[in-house]
């Protein structure tokens, strides 16, 4: 075999090491950007764009290198004729090979997320970051994660030892940078507190920091390749492993007289993983008073108080992360440990029950992971105590973390079941441990689970382990076996949604019947009433405008296009108001010698101008009307002159002719206010002088308008579908401006079905023949709009509509109007 | 036999060890859970307790509670009549005013007395005269009992005010007519007027809610400007001076007023707690609450509540301090960790106790002051030369309670040739009271009623 061959083949048993691990990131990658698509802002897609590759490059090491080891198969390589020099090449170069793989992996993930927000990339950067900056530093910390992985999983024996190691190092490098620009700038400006460690460290010096740690990764790194894969040492005489390799590797059982199997099975556990433990004690008791420290720094913050500077977001962050990672880790050696070398088969073939086995494995990290849970809780409900400012988010906050830590706990520990390679599953572990806390957010957010079936997910994970002991003890792995787990790993998904999914099926929606006959009556009203113009909104003369719309206005000055400005014009601006005071003869400056009477009575006069366009009027605007025609009652209640009268008749007469252009407006918004207008004209008919002042042919023509329920449902009716039309054409969630509440997605889910049954229920409401049935209606539509106080329709058939028909049974019987049961729709 | 082996025997199995910390975690960990759950429900327990015991006091805890306890504590002779008013009110918002001085935009002249210039004074004639079916309809609606009953529909803090901010446009079109009547000197106009401003401020002396509180303090400070505009034209006779003594002489009842605001409040409160929907608190900038909020913390919004009718006891004399401690007392409760978010849900609804102190304490030292200015008219009326010192005041009834503030700083007073000057300084400042007349630019006389010019 030449050399080329032999490198050949190198190159292809490398990749496929590293395929798995490879393909899980990608799968649990895209796993997580589609939750945070689903349901978790958008900061979070740069997170894991960011956190993809770092956590590849972290495992790298240990899978190419580590991974050898603990099979044995590296002393094999040695055995082979290849060069050193070139295995260790060809297992960096598949390493970077591997990583430029996952970056790009990881940018399409982060491509797709942005175009499925409807967002550029730069939108996906959080506001305090830069896509340049982040970028460059996400790549090259990965880079030197490489570099420090081979460095470990080459020079340290035990992979998880080289794996913590790893983690060690890379923490330091940010604390490494920090510490070097603070001497720098002690050494440049003489101070460090107060200037330095409140700025962030600028990307330059990240970059040589970063740059000279890998320089000195890649010497360790080679250094230590060559010492693997040379001569074996001899191993140390019996009796004098001390110091730290003492500690971690001894096992109890040779100190202890063990005689139940239960007690040698726990012992066993601590034995087998005694460093891994003492070292994941020693990150959460990092962990947690870093946390501390940091939630100290962050309640003494003011409001709106000063910046705590770059070193305090790299404590949190540091505290959070090494956290979130030791209680991953705890969850995953429960089966995991038992994987390496198939120890799991030594106790399956001796006839352990699974039952022992699986509690046996539980109870020394469960043991550790409460006791810290319960540091955590009494720290942090220290740190709140003695501190100044007002932590009122504390109850929550530990609450959210120690539920999230027992997620991460149950269902790492079924990951480590699943995944038969330690260092796989050791690298694989905190993006499991993302997993459940991606999905609860999401389920929490989206599906708005209630915490019993949250809780009840948790525990599933518990329970199936507790079922699978025994297929995993006897090392299965036929389908069945995998689908078991699917199905499992499908439930505990389902849990949680199952509230929001019943509610998705189960809510109301319009029978087809009656959703073909609102189309049929949409269709049929635009053939009669094709109007899609404008509507005029009533303006007042102001002295202001008045003398200002002269100057600007443009109009016509000649007079002679009034039609065109009229057009053009449609009610608005200064334009008709022009036109009007031309057309009255008067000048602006005139105005300003008028008595307030004489005032008003332009001010009518200019309403009856405006309402010659016959556009429909915005009732909505028409408040300074009804106003003054209240106001000309009340004037003629001190003083009911003939002159009075006969203003108030015209003034009144102006009213109705306002409230019946109002009901042609073809929105539900400009229906509110003609019934605001008619609302107003009721109460001035039910004034004790009413028929007196009105006289009987303009009282019993208001009274007959008032009580035509036809024409006021006919445009009731119209507006609400157009307004529901418009809703479908636009996708609002609205009737005109009354806005259905869709404040979370269990809402936004059945929005435009709860949007066509509140239209269909409006109906039912405006067709009701009696007043029980209008209410049945009227309590189911509040129901579904669910704002009691901004439900369109809901004050619809109201008590001066009543109060209409009261009147109009007092008119003459000639004059009564045809009940509406007995005319056509 | 080999001695390990015995003492193995005879020592404890080392899964003891696991057994034992699995049981003491358990135990901690039950303890925790059973201590929460006993204290919840011994919390629930005493939440139904609390509630009840309101309950039978006659307090409201619920929106028909309060419907009732309204209408309890008003008079609905006047209700169809003061409707009227407001419509008017209303109505005549639509004339031509915003030019006008008090219900526009434009400015009375700083030394307002009749024969300064006025330039709105025609335009304020004409308006007053288009709206005076309106005053008229004012004036008759104070000849009813009072406060006045209005069918408001009671929902909680979502209550809506709409006669209570209405109340101030009528206060501002009766202070008006006032001034104007003083202007031309129409003494029975501008006495009317006055009386009608206390009317209004009485008829909607509504204590349910700290927000008509405040707004009755703000009627009241417009009928008392009122007064204090006229002490400046030496218009009054004896008569007509003892008549507006006597709409200032009796004080507020402050413990009324400040333990009705309190059982108001905190029924809006309770109802604010009782709808689930609102407890979502799900803006974007508060962030959702995990749990909804247990007995415990309603519970502590009830005591928060306690505590406020203790604040009220002791009348104005120490009201700003009790009302400061309680402000200092809520912070540190709101320091304290809990579980379902009931600190900050307090933290943002914490009643603004401190600003209703500080208007009730306002509003009491401004009466003493006015009738402390009236009181040195009235000398000067019955002896024709001003008091030499407040002291003198008691020839005309005011007692030294009445002459001095709160803190019982006695009032500043000067005689400045013909012009006699009171003053005080906002004694919620801590602010000392000058003992010789300020310069009218001193930062103590940034409000009007700290210093009054009597001719």
């Amino acid at each position: 075999m030449n050399r080329s061959m032999q490198l050949r083949r190198l190159y292809w048993k490398e990749t496929r090491q590293l395929i798995p691990l490879f393909a899980l990131l990608s799968l649990i990658g895209l796993l997580l950007q589609a939750f945070v698509v689903m349901g978790v802002e958008r900061t979070s897609h740069w997170i894991l764009f960011l956190g993809l590759p770092g956590l590849f490059a972290a495992g790298v090491g240990a899978m190419l290198v580590g991974q050898e080891k603990e099979q044995r198969t590296l002393q094999w390589l040695t055995s082979i004729p290849v060069e050193r020099r070139d295995l260790i090449a060809v297992k960096y170069f598949v390493g970077f090979l591997g990583l430029a793989g996952v970056w790009a992996i990881s940018f399409g993930f982060l491509l797709a997320a942005a175009r499925l927000r409807g967002l550029s990339l730069d939108g996906m950067v959080p506001a305090t970051g830069s896509f340049g900056r982040d970028f460059m530093l996400g790549l090259t910390h990965s880079i030197l994660l490489v570099l420090i992985g081979f460095a470990t999983a080459w020079s340290i024996r035990s992979t998880f030892a080289g794996l913590l190691a790893m983690v060690g190092i890379a923490f330091f490098m940010p604390i490494l940078s920090t510490i070097i620009y603070a001497l720098m700038a002690w050494i440049i400006k003489g101070s460090v507190i107060g200037t330095t460690f409140s700025d962030p460290v600028p990307i330059e010096m990240e970059l040589i920091v970063l740059s000279l740690a890998g320089a000195i990764a890649v010497i360790f790194g080679v250094r230590g390749a060559y010492g693997a894969l040379g001569p074996v040492k001899t191993p140390p005489k019996a009796g004098r492993t001390e110091g730290v390799t003492r500690l971690l590797e001894r096992a109890p059982a040779d100190e202890r007289r063990i005689h139940t199997p239960s007690a040698a099975l726990v012992w066993q556990f601590v034995g087998q993983n005694r460093g891994l433990l003492l070292g994941i004690v020693g990150m959460l008791l990092f962990a947690f008073p870093l946390f501390w420290v940091f939630l100290a720094r962050e309640l003494s913050r003011q409001p709106n108080g000063y910046d705590q500077g770059a070193l305090h977001g790299l404590l949190g962050m540091m505290a959070m992360f090494s956290g979130f990672l030791a209680v991953s880790w705890i969850g995953m050696i429960v089966f995991q440990s038992d994987n390496i070398s198939k120890r799991i088969r030594f106790l399956a073939d001796r006839g352990v029950s699974p039952q022992r086995v699986w509690w046996t494995r539980h109870i020394a990290p469960a043991t550790i992971l409460f006791v810290t849970l319960l540091l955590f809780v009494g720290g942090t409900c220290a740190t709140a105590f003695v501190s100044e400012s007002a932590p009122g988010f504390i109850g929550e906050l530990i609450l959210g973390v120690v539920a999230s830590f027992l997620a991460i706990y149950a269902f790492t520990q079924w990951a480590g079941q699943l995944v038969r390679s330690p260092i796989l599953g050791a690298i694989l572990a905190p993006l499991v441990a993302a997993l459940p806390i991606a999905y609860g957010v999401f389920a929490m957010d989206v599906c708005e689970a209630p915490w019993w079936l949250l809780a009840l997910s948790v525990a599933l994970p518990f329970w199936v382990t507790y079922r699978m002991t025994q297929p995993w003890m006897d090392s299965r792995s036929h389908l069945g076996y995998w689908l078991t787990h699917l199905a499992w790993l499908a439930l505990a998904l389902f849990l949680p949604t199952i509230p929001f999914l019943y509610h998705f099926a189960t809510f109301p929606s319009v029978p087809r019947s009656e959703m073909v006959k609102l189309e049929e009556d949409y269709d049929r009203v635009r053939q009669q009433w094709p109007f899609q113009g404008g509507y005029i909104i009533p303006q007042r003369l102001q002295y202001a405008q008045v003398q200002q719309g002269v100057q600007e206005s443009g109009a016509d000055p000649t007079g002679e296009n009034v039609e065109e400005n009229m057009a053009v014009a449609s009610g608005m601006g200064f334009v008709n108001e022009e036109l009007f005071l031309r057309e009255q003869g008067k000048k602006p400056a005139e105005l300003r010698q008028f008595t307030p009477t004489q005032w008003e009575d332009l001010q009518w006069e200019f309403l009856a101008f405006q309402l010659r366009n016959e556009l429909p009027v915005d009732a909505m605007s028409c408040r300074d009307w009804i106003r003054g025609v209240v106001w000309t009652r009340i004037g003629l209640e001190e003083d009911a002159s003939e002159e009075q009268i006969q203003r108030y008749r015209k003034r009144f007469d102006l009213m109705l002719r306002l409230a019946k252009s109002g009901r042609q407006g073809e929105r539900l918004a400009l229906q509110e206010g003609a019934d605001a207008t008619d609302a107003a004209i009721v109460r001035e008919l039910q004034q004790e002088k009413s028929k007196e002042w009105l006289g009987d042919a303009l009282y019993r023509r208001a009274v007959l308008q008032m009580n035509d329920t036809k024409s006021r449902r006919d445009a009731r009716y119209r507006a609400l579908l157009g307004d529901w039309k418009l809703a479908q054409v636009s996708g609002q969630v609205s009737l005109g401006r009354y806005e259905m509440p869709v404040e979370n997605s269990k809402m936004r889910i059945v929005a435009q079905r709860r949007l066509s049954t509140a239209v269909w229920r409006m109906k039912q409401l405006l067709m009701a023949d009696n007043e029980s049935d209008r209410e049945k209606s009227r309590s189911e539509l509040v129901r579904l709009w669910q704002v009691p106080e901004r439900t369109p329709g809901e004050k619809w058939y109201g008590d001066w509509e009543h109060q209409a028909s009261r009147l109009a049974q007092d008119l003459d019987p000639s004059d009564k109007p045809i009940p509406h049961s007995t005319q056509g729709n | 036999m080999d001695a390990n082996i015995v003492s193995v025997r005879r020592g404890r199995s080392p899964l003891y060890p696991w057994l034992i910390g699995g049981a003491l975690i358990l135990l901690v960990m039950g303890g925790l859970i059973g201590w929460g759950a006993y204290r919840e429900s011994k919390a629930a327990g005493l939440l139904k307790e609390r509630v009840a015991a309101i309950q039978s006091m006659g307090h409201p805890m619920d929106n028909a509670g309060v419907t009732l306890w309204f209408k309890e504590n008003t008079f609905s002779a006047g209700t169809s009549a003061w409707q009227d008013v407001l419509e008017g009110s209303k109505a005549a918002s639509h004339l031509p005013m915003s030019e006008l001085p008090v219900v526009g935009e434009g400015t009375i002249p700083s030394d307002f007395r009749p024969g300064v210039e006025w330039p709105d004074a025609e335009r304020v004639g004409t308006i007053l005269r288009e709206i005076s079916p309106l005053l008229g309809k004012v004036h008759r609606a104070n000849e009813f009992p009072k406060p006045v009953w209005m069918p408001i529909q009671f929902n909680g803090i979502g209550t809506l005010l709409d006669e209570t901010q209405e109340s101030r446009a009528v206060a501002r079109f009766l202070y008006l007519d006032a001034l104007h009547a003083l202007y031309e000197r129409d003494r029975p106009r501008a006495m009317k007027s006055i009386q009608s401003l206390q009317g209004t401020a009485e008829s909607f002396d509504w204590s349910f809610c700290m927000v008509t509180q405040l707004v009755s303090v703000a009627l009241n400070s417009i009928h008392k400007g009122a007064i204090q505009s006229s002490l400046n034209m030496d218009l009054w006779n004896e008569e007509e001076l003892a008549r507006l003594q006597g709409m200032l002489i009796a004080p507020r009842n402050m413990q009324r007023s400040w333990n009705d605001t309190g059982v108001g409040e905190r029924a809006f409160m309770w109802i604010y707690l009782q709808t689930e929907r609102d407890l979502g608190w799900g803006d974007e900038t508060e962030g959702k609450r995990m749990i909804p909020l247990l007995s415990s913390g309603k519970l502590k919004f009830l005591e928060m509540y306690s505590d406020w009718f203790v604040i009220g006891k002791g009348g104005f004399e120490g009201l700003r301090d009790r009302s400061k401690e309680w402000v200092i007392a809520q912070g540190r409760n709101r320091n304290k960790p809990d579980l379902d978010g009931a600190n900050r849900l307090m933290q943002l609804v914490t009643p603004a106790i401190d600003s209703y102190a500080s208007a009730l304490l306002r509003e009491e030292e401004s009466r003493r002051l006015l009738v402390t200015a009236i009181g040195i008219k009235q000398y000067q009326k019955k002896n024709q030369r001003w008091p030499e010192r407040l002291g003198d005041l008691k020839e005309v009834g005011l007692e030294s309670n009445t002459r001095e503030t709160i803190g019982h700083q006695p009032f500043g007073y000067q005689v400045v040739g013909e012009v006699a000057y009171v003053w005080t300084a906002d004694s919620t400042k801590e602010l000392t009271v000058p003992s010789t007349l300020p310069e009218l630019s001193s930062p103590e006389l940034e409000d009007p009623w700290h210093f009054i010019t009597i001719r």
